[in-house]
């Protein structure tokens, strides 16, 4: 892994070299700042938002030097807003949904690349295809069905669909990378006696890890951030997690734009924290997403 | 070997602890027999009062509590379909008299309240009309428990100022009312129309104005054409509020309640509103707001007033029947539309609530309902909802560009007869 | 094996590997079937209907955990998980096979505590609830929680020995399961979950659609009749031609703009980190924040663009965004266009890695000037890349919907396929007519996949 990376720095020395070096670097830089700036404007914006009121924006204008900075809205968000109860909801949710796709689609990887059988390529298109269709063609069987095993407005149902549905992606990405892994260290543990479920948990699994880890960080914000289960089969508020809250926010608190704010702020802390501290994982689950 | 032994240790330090949380005594076991109550009570003044309801009835009844989710209002009225449908749907809920609740009575989605109407006395305790209200094939299903008004709200001095000296009471006024508030630089009236209802006050108003409420009413009722002459001559008359600026800028941006800004901040003079516009209005400003009644245009009609009706329905896939029948009938009490009225000055359906000390802007709002020679209830509760989902989205469109109205109107009377073909109406 | 079969007498007994795979196999199934019986179904055919999922759902639930709390009703599939786990991780080392054959017996056994204690001993409502409602659920718990303990006899020697050899006779559960079983094992589990929550659902649908199902009561075939509305419906064109817009321009500007913006950080740049960073921080929001965030941008009074332009002195009289019916679906494009640029400046980036940095070189030898460099050798050499960014744009606009739901509603004229379907179905009760819509957006994107699966296949082959 190493050597990979100081090839590819020095390639992007060379490159640097033969290739940049026509570009007013300075001029460049600064269009690249302001673009950048530009492009995260509403960030900015809404941030800033936050920490005022809606008074002091009403009153002196948007671009105003904020009269007062305040904490308020944030802890309006976190407790009268039930930010607090909506997070802790979207973990309960996340957490459990994430450790099962991660398992049941490592057993699904670990078969479809590691053995020659019938209808292989066949299972493995069918979840590759099914990671790409609309989600939304399922919200009436899945209404349904949750209806009828008496999971409507559980937890149970919000975790269920999103490990089942999440198993294609997580499927494809651990199958395309477990085909990577040379097969002799395999073979030798099959010689030793190992049998195939060993296989699997003690070397497959352990080398998988980078990948594992990479689809965990992405899953995590995807299954975290999802919105239009928690609208279909959810119906209590103590239940709801924090993206479906946020959105009955704005129903609300209708002007009070520094609490909304606030509010969203404080729903995106816990990916922005996974993404902050886990960039590099973040970065390559999507890559790995878009195949070879 | 080490890493093994481990495991184990960390497997029997779960055990023990499970095992003594096991038998340290059960949080507080009361049974599963509380009931879910879901409201639409999301602007902080009846969400206020109604989290207040709740916690009287939770306090009385420690062993039946209710589970109360607020959903904001817009996102109920969405929502409540899905609820509907589930299994258990929620016991208690809020919604509106009319087609709006007929609908889903129609489709057996609503419980029979016939056995506690005369156990709790609602038989005699409701006013008559609501008596109708509440029934279908002469069995009650929704217990309606408050009414409210809609006038034109406005700032006495906002109209002083820009020099409006008598408060409008035909078309001819109103339209000059509109011209001077313009010329002194003040928007005449305001409207939030990014959830199109508010808009259908307007129709309803124009409509009854221009054409009287018995052809309003069986418009509703889907009995008359939406390509018919009347119809467009009260989207000309609509039309004419443009032409003379009447509104303000894009409309479509806010919510009902951020209009009410436009007020507050002395930009905008006017609101078409339903009595709750106080909910959300500045406490320390209502001494500068009054209303009056929707001017009269056609002075050979009758005159209608929209008077929209609340209250509350159980689910017939409820999953405590019992419980929400004792809440619902809390609900409906005379103490609880005593607090509504005092508290939100929402108009109570029982008989036996005393109005004695009412507020003088209530007493003036129970007037004009009284003056009236036919009460609506709005255009989304007297028509069906699909034919109010095309009906306010053909407004919203003619909003943006009334050159458009005889498609509009094509469209929604195709729509009309698309839901005529499917029978959805009896 | 047979010429040891033959030998007789104590030393064999001995000699003989005792084998708990059984055991450990018998209790992972056993685990399996508490967890479900008693997490999905405790109370199944018993009246009113009231599952574990819910229990749960109540118990964590911080205002319910006054209401409703009966702590043995988590701790009883806790214990079996830990009964499962236990076996499981017997199953992964022959050497553990007599530890894990009493653990399972000692989380049984708290198991098997749980639930007499729960019965027996509990007072309080819940617990006489319980009583008078035993569900199937129950039933089966009890059941295969003794059947948790009976296991044990599996690993007493004597039966151990005696069950291997009935179980060599008989062929039954014999441990290497046969070699062509083995990947199919691994399958079964999660193949029978996607084929209830996705395979499944994805068929219903199509048979939905052919219905006028209400939601309600029961449905009747009406063959193609909800496709002949829906054509006829102008709400449903009008969604049409916005799912197409969003797609024309996703396929433009966010590609072009990620291509751009991947081609200007490919090369080490100071602080080329932190840009890119930037552009792809939007990724990590999820849409109803993005919503949030640009309707505040979007604020025709006070919002960030106006009062620039107002203030700036631009002009009086500016746009009123999502309040014009005009622009409002290209206001919400907008904003998914922020989110998709950096998602497709990620994949280009991740694609000129791969790209051999000689063949440059021989270019600029040959004296190509920049862009026909970018032109003529990288971008031909990205296809790969640009083909999956245009079948993901394609995919993410046709599932366009947060957006719309959260900015508009589908009012003023942003309609899409998705959330029309769910205004369709959930709001106007036309269930079997939202499947024809959902059967539109499959049959529009299983296009697009199967253009995807084709490329990939022909990879596969290559492989």
């Amino acid at each position: 892994m190493a050597t990979i990376t100081r090839t590819r720095t020095q390639l992007a020395g060379r490159k640097k070299q033969t290739f940049g070096q026509h570009v007013n670097a300075s001029s460049k830089h600064l269009f690249l700042l302001l673009f950048t700036l530009t492009w995260l404007l509403p960030m900015f914006a809404s941030i800033l938002t936050s920490f005022r009121t809606m008074d002091d924006i009403t009153v002196n204008g948007f671009w105003s030097i904020p009269k007062e900075i305040t904490l308020d809205k944030f802890s309006d968000a976190w407790t009268t807003a039930r930010i607090r109860v909506y997070l802790l909801n979207s973990f309960i949710i996340t957490i459990p949904s994430l450790l099962g796709m991660m398992f049941l689609s490592s057993l699904n990887a670990f078969a479809l690349a590691r053995f020659k059988f019938k209808g292989n390529l066949l299972i493995y298109f069918i979840y590759v295809g099914g990671t790409m269709l609309p989600f939304q063609i399922l919200l009436l069987p899945v209404f349904r069905l949750t209806n009828k095993l008496d999971l409507y407005d559980t937890y149970g149902a919000l975790i269920l669909i999103h490990t089942a549905f999440q198993l294609g992606f997580c499927t494809f990405v651990l199958r395309n990378f477990m085909r990577t892994i040379p097969g002799e260290i395999l073979d030798a543990a099959r010689v030793d006696g190992c049998n195939e479920f060993r296989i699997y948990w003690q070397i497959m699994l352990p080398l998988s890890l980078p990948s594992l880890a990479a689809l965990a960080t992405l899953e995590f914000t995807w299954i975290f951030n999802d919105f239009l289960w928690a609208l279909i089969l959810l119906q209590s508020d103590s239940l709801r997690p924090v993206t479906a809250g946020l959105a009955t926010l704005q129903g609300q608190y209708v002007t009070d734009w520094p609490l909304i704010t606030a509010g969203a702020l404080l729903a995106t802390l816990p990916t922005i924290l996974v993404f902050v501290f886990l960039q590099r994982f973040f970065i390559q689950g999507l890559t790995l997403g878009s195949g070879k | 070997m080490f890493k093994s032994k481990l495991v184990l240790v960390l497997i029997l330090f779960l055990i023990t602890v499970s095992a003594v949380s096991a038998t340290h005594p059960a949080v507080v076991a009361q049974g599963p027999e509380y009931i879910t109550y879901n409201s639409y009570n999301g602007d902080p003044e009846p969400r206020r009062v109604d989290e207040m309801v709740v916690g009287m009835w939770n306090d009385a009844n420690p062993l039946t509590p209710v589970e109360h989710s607020i959903i904001a209002h817009e996102d109920f009225k969405q929502a409540l379909r899905a609820y509907l449908t589930a299994e258990p749907a929620p016991d208690v809920l809020t919604w509106f008299a009319g087609n709006r609740a007929r609908f889903f009575i129609d489709k057996g989605l609503i419980a029979d309240l016939s056995d506690m109407w005369t156990e709790y006395g609602f038989d005699t305790a409701l006013a008559p009309g609501f008596q109708a209200l509440a029934k279908v094939e002469d069995k009650p299903y929704f217990l309606p428990t408050s009414y409210y008004w809609w006038a034109v709200y406005y700032r006495p001095s906002l109209f002083e100022k820009a020099g409006v000296t008598k408060v409008p009471e035909t078309w001819d006024e109103f339209l000059g009312a509109c011209d001077t508030l313009n010329a002194a630089g003040i928007s005449p009236i305001t409207i939030g129309t990014r959830y199109p209802w508010t808009a259908a006050a307007w129709f309803d108003y124009l409509n009854m104005r221009v054409n009287g409420p018995q052809f309003h009413i069986d418009l509703m009722l889907l009995k008359e054409s939406y390509t018919d002459e009347r119809v467009k001559k009260t989207f000309e008359v609509w039309n004419q509020l443009f032409e003379h600026d009447c509104f303000i800028d894009d409309p479509a941006a806010y919510a009902w309640q951020e209009a009410v800004d436009f007020m507050v901040q002395e930009e905008a003079a006017m609101y078409l509103m339903g009595g709750f516009i106080t909910d959300s209005y500045p406490d320390e400003l209502e001494s500068d707001l009054d209303f009056f009644r929707f001017p009269i245009i056609d002075p050979a009609v009758p005159i209608g007033e929209d008077a929209p009706t609340d209250g509350y329905f159980i689910a017939a896939n409820a999953r405590n029947l019992e419980g929400g029948k004792d809440f619902l009938a809390y609900l409906g009490s005379q103490e609880i539309q005593q607090l509504a009225l005092d508290e939100l000055g929402r108009l109570p359906t029982r008989t036996d609530v005393d109005i004695s000390g009412i507020a003088p802007a209530t007493q003036k709002g129970i007037g004009l309902v009284q003056g009236a020679d036919y009460v609506a209830q709005f255009y989304d509760r007297d028509t069906t909802p699909p034919m109010a989902e095309a009906g306010m989205e053909g407004f919203s469109k003619f909003w943006s560009d009334p050159s458009t109205i005889d498609q509009v109107l094509e469209d929604l009377e195709a729509e009309r007869l698309r839901i005529l073909e499917e029978g959805v109406e009896e | 094996m047979a010429a040891v079969a033959k030998v007789t007498g104590r030393s064999r007994r001995l000699s003989e590997p005792l084998d708990f795979t059984h055991a450990q196999f018998l209790s992972l199934i056993l685990a399996v079937v508490i967890l479900v019986a008693f997490i999905f179904m405790p109370w199944m055919w018993t009246e009113p209907k009231y599952n574990g999922a819910r229990l749960m759902s109540d118990v964590l639930v911080q205002g319910s955990l006054k209401n409703f709390g009966t702590i043995q009703l988590v701790l009883i599939p806790l214990s079996s998980l830990l009964a499962g786990g236990v076996a499981l991780w017997g199953l992964l080392g022959a050497e553990r096979g007599r530890w894990s054959s009493l653990l399972v017996l000692a989380s049984a056994l708290l198991g098997l505590f749980y639930y007499f204690n729960l019965y027996f001993m509990r007072e309080g409502e819940v617990a006489e609830y319980i009583r008078d409602n035993v569900g199937t659920g129950f039933k089966v718990t009890l059941v295969a929680l003794i059947g948790l303990v009976l296991q044990i006899l599996l690993s007493i020697s004597p039966l151990n020995l005696g069950w291997q050899r009935v179980s060599r006779k008989l062929g039954v559960l014999k441990p290497p399961v046969s070699q062509k079983m083995i990947p199919y094992l691994f399958l079964a589990g999660p193949m029978l979950l996607y084929l209830v929550w996705v395979i499944g659902p994805t068929l219903y649908t199509f048979y939905l659609s052919l219905t006028d199902w209400d939601g309600v009561s029961t449905a009747h075939y009406v063959g193609f009749d909800n496709y002949r509305t829906l054509f006829k419906q102008n709400v449903f064109t009008e969604s049409l031609y916005n799912n197409v817009r969003w797609l024309a321009v996703f396929i433009t500007i966010p590609t072009t703009l990620g291509l751009a913006l991947a081609m200007i950080f490919n090369t080490e740049m100071r602080g080329g980190r932190w840009y890119k960073v930037s552009f792809y921080s939007p990724l990590v929001l999820s849409w109803p924040v993005i919503a949030l965030v640009w309707a505040w941008v979007y604020h025709p009074a006070k919002g960030l663009i106006n009062s620039l332009l107002t203030e700036g002195g631009i002009t009086d009289n500016p746009p009123g965004w999502l309040a014009d019916r005009d622009l409002a679906i290209y206001c919400i494009i907008a904003a998914a266009t922020w989110r998709q640029a950096g998602y497709v400046m990620v994949l280009y980036l991740a694609g000129l890695k791969n790209v051999d940095p000689t063949l440059l070189d021989a270019g600029l030898v040959d004296g190509a000037n920049r862009w026909q460099l970018f032109r003529h050798v990288i971008f031909p050499l990205l296809s790969p890349v640009t083909t999956i960014v245009f079948i993901i744009s394609v995919i993410d606009s046709l599932r366009s919907f947060d957006l719309v739901q959260v900015m508009t509603r589908g009012h003023q004229g942003t309609q899409v396929l998705a959330n029309f379907m769910y205004i369709e179905a959930f709001n106007n009760y036309r269930m079997g007519y939202g499947a024809s819509i959902a059967v539109i957006l499959f049959t529009i994107s299983i296009f697009f996949v199967g253009l995807y699966l084709w490329i990939s296949l022909r990879n596969e082959l290559e492989y």
